[in-house]
């Protein structure tokens, strides 16, 4: 398509930028397999020889159920998010109905506004719900997500053709169908793109886990790295390599949905 | 495609009941195990004091938030002499400890039992209402079992002693003797003490060093954290006196001290606890550290695992302290019975201290055990020198600033403050951004 | 049962339908987002700061902040961060996207997989590999510098108040660039084809087509992305209080305060000093009018530049 972009020189950019790129996170790999200490004499450009003293470090704290917990907040999340969201947005972005300039004005307001501001309001009411130290806190909240429902919205009105709908309507659907049957699979590119989005949120997520979270065998993997300390200092390299381990399941989930997360980008949502 | 979809969707859903199934049965049950163990009689209500029971006589369990093990690693030997305790130890990170304490307190969300407070966070949070005054009924700690230093670190400015400090801070300089013998001719340690007896001597060593290993090699490491500790060691004014800021006799002096060392190149450039200072015990480029009775197993032997022998301990021209975590009795905490007696076994006790010497390595504030001399040994890594007794016979001398409620802006503002003066600006220069940056923060103190 | 009957009854639903909808969300959302922020909002009314009693103070607060030269800075320096940031995240995420669609280019995949990387590594990891990276004395930054004869004496990246800067700028452009080429990639993939194909035929050339069709389509996802980047200006927090706070000296807003942003500025204030709550509260919604003044402006500036 770009004939000329696509000459030697700048396909040679690209690479560099490209390990550029590829570079803190392949230290990242790299360190997990130093000892602490080796850490901070230069930078590293092979593996080193602590790997198997660093898995002990790491598996010696509780880490497949911090695993566990992670999967299963960040999946309920997932999945919770995605249902959620596409309904609102289905409804804001193919209905014309009282209350839905203020509903969108409230959602586009919420992603201006910095996330840690709330957090000990979120507590207080938490303590109310009889949540803390559950994992409810982890799982209901984000799956309202306001940057979910913005993205939904947009890519209903521009990828589902009224048309259909109204076609779907008059051969004897209800509505519930309407949106089961006829929008989701419109919607479905978008799905992919949220689902992946909330998981890795859900996944890194720290600050709420951090404070709603009292006993050790409800941490997330996040906050359960950290706990990799001694009194004074951090054992770092163990920590390293257990955010490599952590980042498995989302490096996972890119690769296999990339395209679709291309593609569900692409039809849509940020068009307007 | 949807087709292909769907089962996905389905067993994502599926997987994520089952699991959450299992999360919240477990949580369920840690809870009702709570509740058994929340035994009612341990309450203290409106006793004056706890009824003095024998050892065995305590049973149930609580719960106390730690960072590191320096705890957990006592609780075997405390579980020997109160077999019926049971101690729950939660971990949360170091460095998120205080956003979490705080956070709790504020939404008033369940404490535990016993909770930490580094020396750093203490301003603060010793203000806040929330915790027990450990010298008054039912505690009445003993405080004159404890080391004299540390009662203005463990007060607030209400005069309730909120916390306990577990472990003993004075401080010395410890050296690398390879080095000592190279620059200075000696790695006696009272040979050292005689030589560097006051901080002129520092200056025009420090100078010598640097130009003798063309800057590759400098007598300390840098301004932040261990050369101010160092430095302001000595002083005792608290920084904030009936509500006005009071720092110009800490720190005028002290920034004066460290523009002329620096200018000298006395100082290096490495931070404590940053990539190049924990490279530099093995790196040979930095002969003093300013060194406390915990430095020793947490900053120096995890940095230097190789070096048996290597390094030796001397007093500095001051006596100073640094550091320390002490352990405090939430007043929302349900257990305060048996939490008080693990505060009280381990911070003043004879088997407390033993206990903690043999597992972290380092000494508790009680005093008859310093008497007693249970720490005396040869110390092989500091080529068979007793550093115990050294820091013991330092410890008598040692005195420690009162805390107030704005030490950490004041401490925050100074670790910026003193860049300017490794930076080249002057003494007078740092000194007037520090107080200014100070009242940025606190206009209240003007 | 009469079609008349049947499309009232589905005009009925047609009209509750979407409230069925949004419901969920809203309801999760009212409860878990609203109302902890209008919670905060009544906070921001009052002086408390968890070490003595709480009293309503009114707008106090908000007058203090307009007073307050920390907040200032904080603004000051996410103005800065933007001219940093902004073009350049831009440029190079719009390089990357339109070579890897110019469909000249082998293993789009893994070059995509490579540039989207650095937004899913955590930022405890980003905070200690590029504290390691900008080391003044032992970084590999400084080292390959002064190999290439850039730079005689060593720079002290996170010591000085500029290199600082442009430190956290480097670090932010790098997590982020992959993301949007991710966006910038997804809007030329949906651009007409034929429009190239109209342009080829009329003998424009690549650099051309470049300025006249894939920018000019390109600029909804511009916008999106723009003001995306800017709100997240203010909000640039977990790598710098990471790299100047995780590892060595706690430089709070980094040295002279060169990194302070707005998010950090409340985070200092509520969990740092003296826990002033009531205060840290008013910062946030001050900052919240500030951000929405501004995108409110770029976003009738920006409608209006291509039209």
């Amino acid at each position: 398509m770009v004939k000329k972009l696509g000459s030697p020189f700048m396909f040679l950019l690209m690479v560099i930028i490209s390990l550029i790129s590829l570079y803190p996170f392949y230290t990242m790999i790299i360190m997990g397999t130093y000892e602490s200490n080796q850490l901070y004499t230069g930078i590293k450009f092979w593996f080193g020889d602590s790997l198997n003293k660093n898995l002990a470090s790491v598996f010696s704290i509780n880490f497949l159920n911090y695993y566990k917990n992670s999967l299963v907040v960040a999946i309920s999340t997932t999945v919770l998010g995605v249902l959620v969201c596409s309904a609102a947005g289905f409804a804001l972005g193919k209905y014309q109905f009282k209350g839905k300039k203020l509903m969108l004005a409230i959602v586009i307001g919420m992603l201006m506004i910095p996330s840690q501001l709330s957090i000990i309001a979120f507590v207080i009411e938490m303590r109310w719900f009889g949540w803390m130290d559950t994992l409810w806190p982890l799982i209901i909240p984000p799956a309202a997500s306001a940057f979910g429902v913005f993205w939904m919205t947009q890519f209903a009105k521009n990828t589902i053709p009224t048309e259909v709908l109204e076609s779907a309507r008059i051969d004897g659907c209800n509505e519930m169908s309407v949106f089961l049957r006829i929008a989701m699979p419109f919607m479905r590119p978008a799905f992919v793109t949220l689902a992946l989005l909330l998981f890795l949120w859900s996944w890194n997520s720290f600050l709420t886990p951090l404070i709603v979270l009292n006993s050790d065998a409800l941490y997330t993997i996040p906050l359960g790295i950290r706990g990799l300390a001694g009194q004074f200092r951090n054992d770092n390299a163990a920590q390293i390599l257990g955010i490599t381990l952590g980042t498995i399941p989302v490096l996972f989930f890119f690769i296999a949905f990339s395209k679709n997360l291309i593609e569900g980008l692409a039809s849509s949502a940020v068009k307007g | 495609m949807s087709k292909k979809l769907m089962p996905f969707v389905a067993i994502l859903l599926t997987l994520s009941l089952v699991l959450t199934a299992c999360g919240q049965s477990s949580n369920t049950g840690k809870n009702g195990s709570k509740n058994e163990g929340s035994n009612p009689s341990s309450a203290p209500g409106d006793n004056n004091t706890f009824t003095e029971k024998s050892p065995e006589e305590y049973s149930g369990e609580f719960t106390l938030w730690a960072w590191g093990d320096f705890e957990a690693n006592v609780v075997p030997a405390f579980n020997k002499v109160y077999p019926n305790i049971k101690v729950n130890v939660e971990v949360i990170p170091n460095s998120d400890y205080g956003r979490k304490l705080q956070t709790t307190i504020a939404s008033r969300g369940d404490m535990p039992d016993v909770s930490l407070m580094e020396v750093s966070a203490r301003g603060a949070l010793m203000s806040l209402d929330a915790w027990e005054d450990l010298s008054a009924a039912p505690y009445n700690a003993k405080l004159d079992d404890l080391l004299e230093y540390a009662l203005p670190l463990i007060t607030n400015e209400k005069g309730e002693v909120v916390t306990i400090q577990e472990d003993a801070t004075m401080a010395g300089i410890a050296y690398k003797r390879d080095l000592a013998r190279e620059y200075f001719g000696t790695d006696d340690p009272k040979e050292l003490e005689a030589i560097f007896s006051n901080w002129d001597v520092f200056v025009e060593k420090g100078k010598e060093v640097y130009e003798k290993s063309g800057g590759k090699v400098t007598l300390m490491s840098g301004l932040y954290e261990e050369g101010f500790r160092l430095l302001s060691g000595s002083y005792t004014e608290p920084w904030v006196v009936d509500g006005k800021l009071n720092i110009e006799s800490t720190f005028k002096p002290v920034y004066e001290l460290m523009e002329k060392m620096t200018k000298n190149n006395m100082f290096g450039k490495l931070d404590t606890w940053s990539a190049s200072w924990n490279a530099s015990f093995a790196n040979n480029n930095v002969i003093f550290y300013a060194t406390p009775t915990w430095f020793v197993p947490h900053g120096i032997k995890p940095n230097d695992p190789d070096s048996e022998g290597r390094y030796g301990l001397m007093r500095a021209p001051v006596s100073y302290q640094w550091g320390g975590t002490g352990m405090s009795i939430p007043k929302d905490a349900k257990n305060k019975e048996l939490a008080w007696q693990f505060v009280k076994w381990v911070t003043m006790s004879m088997d407390g201290a033993k206990a903690f010497a043999e597992v972290n390595n380092t000494m508790t504030l009680y005093k008859p055990a310093m008497e007693a001399n249970i720490y005396s040994a040869a110390d092989p890594y500091f080529a068979g020198q007793d550093i115990m007794s050294k820091f013991i016979e330092i410890g008598k001398e040692t005195k420690a600033r009162p805390i107030t409620l704005y030490d950490s802006i004041i401490t925050d503002s100074n670790a910026l403050t003193m860049k300017m003066i490794e930076n080249g600006r002057t003494a007078e220069q740092a000194y007037n951004e520090l107080v200014k940056m100070i009242l940025e923060s606190a206009p209240e103190l003007k | 049962m009469s079609t008349d009957e049947l499309t009232k009854r589905n005009k009925i639903s047609q009209k509750l339908a979407p409230y069925i909808f949004v419901s969920p969300f809203f309801i999760i959302f009212a409860l878990f987002s609203l109302f902890p922020i209008l919670f905060t909002l009544y906070i921001s009314l009052t002086d408390w700061t968890g070490t003595k009693d709480v009293s309503l103070v009114g707008v106090q607060n908000y007058i203090q902040v307009f007073q307050d030269t920390r907040f200032y800075r904080a603004v000051g320096n996410t103005f800065l961060f933007m001219i940093m940031i902004i073009p350049a995240q831009i440029i190079l995420a719009l390089f990357i996207s339109v070579m890897l669609t110019s469909k000249k280019v082998p293993f789009v995949g893994t070059f995509r997989l490579m540039n989207f990387l650095p937004y899913i590594t955590t930022s405890v990891a980003i905070g200690l590999i590029f504290n390691i990276m900008f080391d003044s004395n032992y970084g590999s930054v400084n080292e390959i510098l002064m190999k290439f004869g850039f730079i005689t004496e060593k720079i002290n990246w996170l010591g000085e108040k500029w290199p600082a800067r442009i430190t956290i700028a480097l670090v932010t452009i790098w997590k982020y660039f992959g993301y949007t080429a991710v966006l910038f990639m997804a809007g030329i993939m949906s651009i007409d084809k034929q429009l190239y194909e109209a342009s080829e035929i009329d003998g424009a050339g690549k650099w051309r087509q470049l300025f006249s069709i894939t920018l000019p389509n390109l600029k909804p996802v511009m916008i999106f992305v723009v003001l995306t980047t800017m709100i997240g200006c203010f909000q640039i927090f977990d790598e710098p209080y990471m790299i100047f706070t995780g590892f060595g000296a706690t430089l709070v807003g980094g040295p002279q305060g060169s990194a302070l942003t707005g998010t950090w500025l409340i985070y200092d204030t509520v969990f740092g000093g003296t826990f002033r709550y009531g205060y840290g509260s008013a910062i946030s919604f001050a900052l919240f009018i500030l951000i929405t003044a501004i995108t409110l402006v770029v976003l009738r500036f920006m409608n209006k530049g291509g039209e």
